[in-house]
């Protein structure tokens, strides 16, 4: 089997699952799909400013929590619809995102230090958030409940599911072209080699911009969708850098930069998160040791993920 | 015609003169040998032509333009086309998408630069590899793919940093064809080479670097003659 063949069973194997899903489940089981998908969805942005074009974000809750307060204050302190507003924190987040990049490729921040940078980022956006009374400071904002599918409300948790899902398939169709076009193939020849690329006339800044602002609309995306769901945000959950571990987890679990390993990851942790959650119910954080353990075991032993290992697997096959 | 004019160029590394006031003229359809010491500033000059660094002073002309201010990827869209001396595949991707990287240099849809990405790796011989992951390649593979690459960009002119350094004997003197056969196509070159015969074979004119310096330019006979050239430089690998 080659590449492709891999991704087409998986995707018909992922679309099968999605839809008998949202059939036959409900209650618990169901919001645990949906937590499954909102860290599929986060761990595709990701994927691609990181994955693909190797610029290791640790503060991908800034998209997220852009995107979530975005839609919210737009919608209690004007009534914009959050459908209206969803786009609006995708936009917003895709311009932070280029300024967050601007500044820190413009002072020749790497690797690590742009790393670092955006965790700080994360944090100075959720300390500002968390001390501006408008925005409802560190109480946060509770959407008020009106059960109406033009404001993004929906009485049942099926369709929640839905519209995740189909985000979610957004950005893995975004993924799959990006990967086929010259997008994809000059981050991914930045990822291997910057100065290689700039030489070969890759304007390196401009695709590095590109990468982080669209990884940004799919984080911001996530971030709406979450505060629809729950109803509820504060600076210390969507600005969490759990949120920015949750981006990453399913990318090194799955294989970033590769088309379906986050979608495979978030399936596998966030089951996995709920049986120790459960299992250890008076240590609160077990999830997060759980993480570490895991992105450790796999950076060691199977630094490709599952399913780059799959795809490296199959091919090193079909060459001999 | 003068293709590229280098006048006074230096670059300094707190204190350290790598580069220092170096001019050199380059006409179109030449090849042009840079050789010198290791430390003499070779690659700190390719650097600097490229737009990899900017040069602290002086000034670079390619085809009647100043581009010593350029960043690397516009110089590259100028036309000139550069390979490294430690090889940089993208390795993740086939030969194929690696020269394709390049080719969109010259051309916007993804069918023509696919078919120029296609035509560079036949003109360097690598066809039968062409689906191969970069990474999977040998070190003379490697070399090729580099020059498929830079010569997909639709360079005028070609920066090569010791291409022949690794090879086989047999891989060199299929490098010196290639390269033989990239001028006669209409391209021109400068090339660092540490390996002298190849490099006498091959260029027009020879400059000579030493700590930085032009100590020397001339035909490979004159340079090879050259008393100072001699002493910082032949005489040492001559001993060896």
């Amino acid at each position: 089997m080659n590449t492709k063949k891999i991704n087409n069973v998986t995707l018909i194997s992922l679309a099968v699952l999605a839809t008998a899903f949202l059939i036959v489940a409900d209650g618990y089981i169901l919001c645990i799909g949906i937590s499954v998908l909102i860290a599929a969805l986060l761990g595709q942005s990701w994927n691609i400013m990181s994955g693909y074009a190797g610029q290791f974000s640790f503060g991908h809750a800034v998209f997220f929590g852009i995107g979530a307060y975005t839609s919210t204050l737009l919608y209690t302190m004007f009534g914009v619809s959050p459908w209206i507003g969803m786009f609006v924190g995708a936009i917003a987040a895709a311009l932070v995102g280029s300024a967050i990049g601007f500044l820190s490729f413009r002072y020749k921040l790497r690797d690590d230090y742009f790393a670092l940078a955006t965790l700080a980022f994360a944090e100075i956006f959720r300390i500002i958030f968390n001390n501006t009374k408008v925005f409802g400071g560190a109480s946060g904002i509770l959407i008020p409940y009106v059960q109406n599918a033009a404001e993004f409300q929906f009485a049942s948790d099926k369709t929640y599911f839905a519209i995740i899902l189909v985000l979610v398939a957004a950005a893995t169709v975004f993924i799959a072209f990006m990967t086929r076009s010259k997008l994809g193939l000059n981050l991914v020849a930045i990822k291997a080699n910057q100065e290689a690329a700039a030489a070969l006339g890759v304007n390196v800044l401009k695709y590095k911009l590109i990468a982080i602002s669209a990884s940004a609309v799919f984080a911001a995306l996530a971030g709406t969708f979450y505060s629809q769901y729950y109803g509820f945000i504060d600076p210390s959950i969507v600005f969490a850098s759990a949120i920015s571990v949750e981006a990453i987890v399913p990318c090194i679990i799955g294989g970033s930069g590769t088309l379906y390993g986050p979608l495979l990851g978030a399936l596998l942790i966030i089951p996995l998160q709920e049986i120790c959650n459960s299992a250890f119910t008076s240590i609160s954080g077990v999830n997060m040791i759980l993480y570490g353990v895991l992105i450790a075991a796999f950076i060691i032993f199977c630094p490709d993920g599952i399913y780059g290992r799959i795809i490296k697997f199959a091919n090193k096959k079909r060459g001999k | 015609m003068t293709l590229l004019s280098v006048n006074g160029v230096y670059k300094h590394f707190s204190g350290n003169k790598a580069v220092d006031n170096v001019s050199l003229e380059i006409k179109e359809g030449e090849i042009v040998g840079l050789i010198g010491a290791n430390g003499a500033g070779k690659t700190t000059l390719f650097n600097c032509l490229t737009g990899y660094y900017r040069a602290d002073g002086g000034s670079i002309i390619f085809d009647g333009k100043h581009i010593e201010k350029l960043k690397a990827h516009l110089i590259c869209r100028m036309g000139i086309g550069r390979t490294f001396q430690i090889a940089k595949p993208f390795g993740d991707l086939s030969v194929l998408d690696n020269t394709v990287v390049g080719a969109y240099n010259q051309f916007k849809s993804k069918s023509e630069a696919y078919a120029e990405a296609k035509r560079c790796i036949d003109f360097v011989g690598l066809s039968e590899k062409s689906d191969t992951d970069a990474s999977d390649l040998n070190t003379g593979e490697k070399r090729r793919l580099e020059l498929a690459r830079a010569l997909a960009t639709g360079p005028r002119l070609l920066l090569l940093d010791e291409v022949m350094a690794g090879l086989t004997p047999t891989e060199s003197v299929e490098m010196v064809e290639l390269i033989r056969k990239i001028r006669k196509s209409g391209v021109t070159i400068l090339m660092i080479e540490h390996i002298m015969p190849a490099l006498m074979s091959l260029s027009d004119t020879v400059y000579v670097l030493d700590q930085g310096k032009l100590i020397c330019k001339g035909t490979p006979a004159e340079v090879s003659e050259n008393k100072q050239v001699i002493e910082s430089y032949l005489g040492k690998t001559a001993e060896a």
